[in-house]
């Protein structure tokens, strides 16, 4: 299996009844390869899933996720990353019921102390692990570039991701925005906040 | 890079779902698209140092951008503001657009059929014919009847020939054709110098065409009719 905290560069093509068939016949590389293509996958759910937890946790949530998808392949028909998916959110379900933990949302004050949760450890990113250009950026440079690339965004998207920050959520910047534009559906809405997104990343490139 | 992403509709919930802001119906169906999208996979992957430093940084970058005057309520307000302004803008825009469509209708057999019926009854109903002459108010009398019977001038008998003439030349007169009636009443004249109410319609004609000078001339010749309101008239 996988070594904890390494990402694998996702593959564009992937035949994942193909590789089924071939697991289920037995074949070695393709149980790693399938393994390996799962791993990558299961393993940024749970990071956004259980933002804040330890490599190591999430690790292990994702290794036993694996197993408890080869055991059961033979019942797996097809498309074997939707069956692993499912057994994911249910082994996060658990972790989470386990731990009892209150999952720490983005607008939570670090300095509020009104949602009691444990301590948890600084969020496990890397820059080693990830070879996304962003990923190569120091933590404190990282800082500077999303504040000036706030700065540059057009007013709907600035306002959008300092809602975002001051802990406004997601429904009611809708409803905010459905005040400026009466006639925006909500397709329309999340349209454009995933133009904001991409503006956003844009911005922080051109900066580099 | 990887290939465009698979579903596009499902793709673009990526931004609430690195924000954590997805309902669990939705989070789980973009997990779903994520598993078969290696286009989502990389974007979030990539995004992840990113997302990071949003959430680990937040109050940091809150703070030092409200201290330049960025905020959400501010940001909030113009936007606002700006929204009033543009409706403000939109009435004016939504009349030219009115009048734009009107126009565009306008083509269309089911706006300009009944527009085109209302406008030839509207038609028809105007008065048709050349208009009145303006110098008619000024007559002090009607324009007919007038006297068929010509005075008889100290000359004697009026021949046939200058009361057909007149005759021909006061229909013109009546209607309204004053160059033709001029014509006629002229030939009237010369074959009847003698009669007044001949030079009198001749007088009006002129007048009514705005030749002032044969009017006067032909109404002074008019004046020595022995008919006293003949001779009111002509004055």
């Amino acid at each position: 299996m996988l070594s904890a905290g390494a990402l694998l560069p996702i593959e564009p093509d992937f035949d994942w009844n193909d590789l089924l068939l071939k697991v289920k016949d037995g074949q070695t590389e393709a149980r790693n390869a399938l393994c390996q293509a799962l791993s990558v996958r299961l393993r940024l759910i749970a990071q956004y899933r259980l933002w804040g937890w330890s490599q190591h946790e999430l690790e292990d949530l994702v290794q036993e996720s694996l197993v408890t998808l080869l055991q059961k392949l033979p019942q797996v028909k097809s498309n074997p990353q939707m069956y692993a998916g499912e057994i994911l959110r249910h082994k996060i379900g658990d972790a989470l019921r386990r731990r009892k933990m209150i999952k720490v949302p983005l607008q939570t004050d670090p300095a509020d102390d009104s949602h009691p949760r444990e301590a948890v450890p600084a969020p496990a990113i890397h820059p080693e692990e990830n070879d996304g250009f962003i990923a190569r950026i120091e933590a404190r440079d990282r800082v500077d570039l999303v504040k000036t690339a706030i700065r540059n965004l057009s007013p709907f998207c600035r306002a959008f991701f300092l809602g975002i920050l001051e802990g406004q959520s997601a429904q009611e910047l809708w409803r905010l925005f459905k005040r400026l534009e009466p006639g925006w559906q909500r397709s329309a809405f999340d349209k454009r906040i995933f133009d904001c997104r991409k503006r956003l990343k844009q911005l922080i490139q051109d900066q580099i | 890079m990887t290939s465009d992403c698979t579903n596009k509709e499902i793709g673009r919930l990526i931004t609430l779902y690195e924000l954590d802001q997805l309902s669990e119906k939705d989070r789980r169906r973009f997990e779903e698209h994520l598993l078969a999208c290696p286009h989502c996979l990389q974007e979030l992957q990539e995004m992840l140092p990113l997302i990071s430093t949003m959430r680990d940084s937040r109050v940091e970058i809150r703070q030092t951008l409200a201290g330049e005057g960025m905020s959400f309520a501010e940001e909030e307000e113009a936007l606002l503001e700006k929204s009033r302004d543009r409706a403000g803008e939109s009435l004016i825009e939504s009349f030219y657009g009115m009048i734009k469509r009107l126009l565009t209708d306008v083509r269309r057999p089911v706006v300009w059929a009944p527009a085109a019926v209302v406008a030839l009854i509207l038609i028809f109903m105007l008065p048709w014919g050349p208009s009145p002459n303006p110098y008619l108010p000024y007559l002090d009398y009607s324009k007919a009847p007038y006297s068929r019977v010509a005075f008889r001038g100290p000359a004697g008998q009026i021949t046939e020939e200058a009361k057909e003439a007149f005759d021909t030349g006061i229909s013109e007169y009546l209607r309204d054709n004053y160059d033709l009636a001029i014509q006629h009443l002229k030939r009237a004249v010369q074959r009847a110098p003698e009669e007044s109410q001949y030079w009198f319609y001749l007088g009006v004609s002129h007048y009514l065409t705005r030749h002032s000078g044969p009017a006067i001339e032909a109404l002074n010749r008019a004046l020595s009719t022995p008919d006293e309101s003949l001779r009111a008239k002509a004055r």
